[in-house]
Parts: C-alpha cells; structure tokens; sequence
C-alpha cells in the first residue's frame, strides 16, 4: 500500500490556450486544497417519511498557499512564484483611467476569451503525468501577508469555472 | 387525456414510483348554495338553495419534478381547453390508489369534488417555475363545480 504526503504534491499554472500542456510547475507551494460540493433539490411527496434528492449542481473551489521568492534578491520574481497569481488580480489603475476604472479584470490576458486560467493539482505517483485535477479557474481571493517571524506566502481561493478540464484522480 | 396521476412514460402496471404525487396540497371544502338576508332588526335569514356543497379549491404544487411531466399538465390544461370543462381528479385505473390524495390518511371521500356531485375545472392555468436543468415546479388551482 502507498500512501501520499505533502512531498508528492506539485501545482502546475497554464496561462496559454493549450491544454495538452500541464503548465509551469509552481516552484514553492505550501499546500493545496479541492472540494467539490453538490446542490440537490428535494422531490420528496407527500405521504413519504425520508428525504430524496435530485442533483442539480456542482461546484468546485480550491485554495493554495505559495511562497513570495525571488531567485536572486533585487532580480525580477520568478513566473512560478506568488508573484504570477498576485498580478493576476493586483493591477494599477491607468495614467487616462480614473481611480474607478482601472486595469482589466482578466486574470488571463493571453486568452481573452476565457478570461481564466489553468491550474492542475496534481500527485506525483512516479508515473508521467501522475494524479491530477485538471482545472480552468478564476482567483476569489488572494492575500499577501507579511509578519515577523513568519515567511511572506500568497493565500490564494480559487473557483473552478464550469466541469474540470481533465480528471485522473 | 384525464388529469396527470401518472408519470409521463409510465404504462400499467404501475409501481409506486410511477405516481405523481403533489408536494404540497390544499383544499377548502366549498359550502352549500346559501343566500344570507339580514333584516333591519338585525336579524339573520338564510336561504338553502341548494342540496349539493360546492365550490371546493384544490391546490396542488408538484416541486422539482421532471419537465417531460410538467408538461403533462400544460397538455391536460389545453384538452379541457383551459378553464372551460370540467374534469375528474380519478384513481389509477383498477386500483383505488388517488395520487393527488398522496398522505392523507383520512376518509378519501372528504378531499373530493366527486362526492357531493362536483367535478373539477382549472381555476387558472398551471403555473410552471423552472428550477433547474430538467426540472419545473408545477402548482395547479383547481376548483370544484356543479
């Protein structure tokens, strides 16, 4: 029997319109987290005694945790760091935009369609592509914390939009 | 076509799964034919014109059930053309099973029409809610008439 700990975990970012590509491999993660939660809608009679359901819906959210880096202190930050989630939603306004109409809401700028990007949760059980959930998803929140003692990290929540692109869970 | 009591597709045999039994129901229970007069001493005189109770309101709300039998209802509501006929809320042919009487547990003649000589006409049109993929809530007001 083989079980699997945090070691064993990769998170890999797709910003590109290929999904045969499991993306840039996510240098520090400290963790990551998928649920997925079904709506049901009662079709319970009258004269029956127990609850019965019908699903109705899915929805799928995750989290992760990673760490703010630079390879070399004062050199730009890595793409596979926080920095590439973080400016995904912190954006500066424009020099002709007002205080309330700033940069774009996309959090994919390569895919303008879809607006979001890829990311796949995935295990390493030493095979190719190991374990993975494939997801497109938009960031709900993210936040940069900073405090003595403690290491700079991005906690990131994320919504999955629509059904996984790819599942070998 | 007589009112839905069965689920579309569904042939006899049936099993108990292939009802449609409401999610909700209720009934007012009519009244006889009564004239009221109040003279001006203040009494009150009635007047029975009638021996047969009508006027029973049927209610029913079938939640979450599936569209193929929500339409079910639209398409009896277009047989009886509207709130023009009358119709008979019936049993399951041979059985004495009322699905539109699913839980109660009373006397079933109480929560009838048929009894007191009524039969039932649409008192307005289905109302159809879509609540999902696949899935209406349909609410029926029915009416009891001579």
């Amino acid at each position: 029997m083989a079980v699997f700990t945090g070691a064993t975990g990769k998170l890999f970012l797709n910003d590109t319109t290929n999904n045969s590509d499991p993306g840039t491999e996510i240098a520090k993660v400290q963790n990551w987290s998928v649920s997925s939660s079904v709506s049901l809608i009662s079709n319970k009679t009258l004269g029956d005694t127990d609850d019965t359901f019908v699903p109705i819906g899915r929805s799928t959210t995750g989290s992760c945790r990673i760490l703010y880096y630079q390879e070399v202190l004062g050199t730009s930050n890595s793409d596979n760091s926080a920095s590439t989630f973080l400016n995904k939603v912190f954006k500066p306004r424009s020099a002709d935009s007002g205080f309330d109409n700033g940069a774009s809401l996309d959090q994919n700028e390569a895919d303008t369609d879809l607006k979001n990007f890829r990311l796949r949760l995935n295990i390493d059980d030493g095979t190719t592509s190991g374990k993975f959930i494939d997801m497109r998803v938009f960031i709900t929140n993210i936040s940069l914390s900073m405090s003595v003692g403690d290491i700079v990290a991005a906690d990131i929540q994320f919504q999955c939009q629509g059904a996984p692109v790819a599942v070998n869970i | 076509m007589t009112f839905p009591i069965t689920k579309a597709g569904r042939t006899a045999p049936f099993a108990l799964g292939d009802y449609l039994v409401p999610s909700a129901r209720t009934f007012e229970s009519g009244d006889y034919p009564v004239k009221t007069y109040k003279a001006q001493n203040g009494a009150e005189h009635r007047i029975l014109y009638g021996d047969k109770r009508t006027n029973m309101k049927l209610s029913l709300t079938y939640a979450n059930i599936l569209d193929a039998d929500a339409e079910l209802f639209l398409d009896h509501y277009d047989t009886v053309q509207g709130t023009f006929q009358t119709f008979a809320v019936g049993n399951v042919d041979g059985t004495d099973i009322n699905p539109t009487r699913g839980g109660w547990e009373g006397d079933k003649d109480a929560l009838g029409a048929q009894t007191h000589g009524n039969n039932y006409r649409y008192e307005g049109p289905p109302q159809v809610a879509q609540v999902a993929l696949g899935r209406s809530t349909v609410t029926v007001n029915l009416i009891g008439v001579l």
